[in-house]
């Protein structure tokens, strides 16, 4: 902050000054940390294609072929979940990928694309400076696709 | 005369525990998902659950017990008197190395002769355990055995029925 005083002289009125303000507000950086990955879970191909989506409100469905098998473990399916923290009661947005991604084992690969999020208007950190979201997309899955734990990689931008 | 003028300035130096200030911060995360082998089975050498052959006691019911290493044992009146005997064999086909649920009938199974008499079958095991691990191959044979329900002065006849065993992930 820059404060400048002029002092006013009683006498000559030749000059007059001005007390005025200057400002500047400081903010927290917005920070993202990572606490679960997109995991679409165990999943029966079929000769037939099909889809398995993940919704970020915690659902697995599919379409076509492919079978979801649900075993034990809660946490073997999900969207991805991420916690953004920054300047208290500040509006943020998220940037999803633009585009798909692949996920791979061997030489064997799956698109994934179709991001979602949630939730996904009006973001805004709480009054201590966070919020959790939570990312799912879409897998693709081919008709026979060979076996095996795929994985990839995607980013998520968070910004003021 | 001109009073002194001060000029007073400060200066923020602005510092953040995680060094510069973020406008945006970007996350690089995984995906993940696991592709197994559809699970399958198919009938073993023996396929059926036989009991054998069984003479009836005239006054006194009892049971007979074929084991899933098929061996046959009676309790009470009926009297063991040779036939096929076997444990039902399931051969599963699935990931290798995972473990499977067996799920055997809960309820009894009737079995019934052409004239319509019955019998009932339960207390169904298996040599698996609930969850037998296939091996590195995904490969499994599963044998199941069950008791037998025989009536005093059970009628004579062929005896059939069916039972369902599943095998999932």
């Amino acid at each position: 902050m820059f404060v400048s005083i002029c002092t006013q002289l009683l006498q000559a009125q030749n000059t007059s000054g001005l007390t005025a303000n200057s400002t500047a507000t400081i903010i927290r950086g917005l920070n993202l940390v990572g606490q679960k990955d997109l995991r679409f879970g165990i999943i029966i191909p079929d000769v037939l294609p099909g889809t398995v989506i993940i919704n970020p409100i915690r659902a697995r469905t599919k379409t076509g072929g492919p079978y979801l098998v649900n075993q034990g473990s809660s946490t073997q399916w999900g969207p991805a979940q991420f916690v953004v923290t920054g300047e208290p009661n500040t509006a943020y947005s998220i940037t999803l990928p633009y585009d798909g991604i692949i996920i791979i084992v061997g030489l064997q690969m799956m698109d994934v694309d179709e991001w979602t999020s949630y939730p996904n208007t009006n973001n805004s950190l709480s009054a201590t400076g966070s919020q959790t979201f939570y990312v799912g997309g879409t897998l693709h899955v081919e008709g026979n696709q060979p076996w095996g734990s795929y994985s990839g990689a995607f980013t998520v931008t968070v910004h003021y | 005369m001109l009073k002194e003028v001060i000029i007073l300035v400060a200066v923020l130096l602005v510092t953040s525990a995680v060094g510069v200030a973020q406008v945006s911060a970007s996350l690089t995360a995984n995906s993940t998902a696991t592709i197994v082998t559809g699970i399958s089975c198919t009938h073993g050498t023996n396929s059926d659950l036989a009991f054998g052959t069984i003479i009836s006691s005239v006054t006194n019911s009892g049971t007979v017990v074929v084991e899933p290493g098929s061996n046959r044992s009676s309790t009470g009146g009926p009297v063991l008197s040779g036939g096929t005997v076997s444990a039902a064999q399931f051969v599963i086909n699935g990931q290798g190395n995972s473990v499977v649920t067996i799920t055997l009938p809960s309820a009894s199974v009737t079995i019934r002769s052409a004239a319509s008499d019955a019998m009932t079958v339960d207390e169904f095991v298996s040599d698996g355990g609930d969850n037998p691990t296939l091996n590195a191959s995904g490969n499994k044979v599963v044998s199941v055995g069950a008791k037998l329900h025989v009536g005093a002065s059970q009628k004579s006849g062929s005896y059939t029925g069916t039972f369902s065993v599943t095998f999932a992930y």
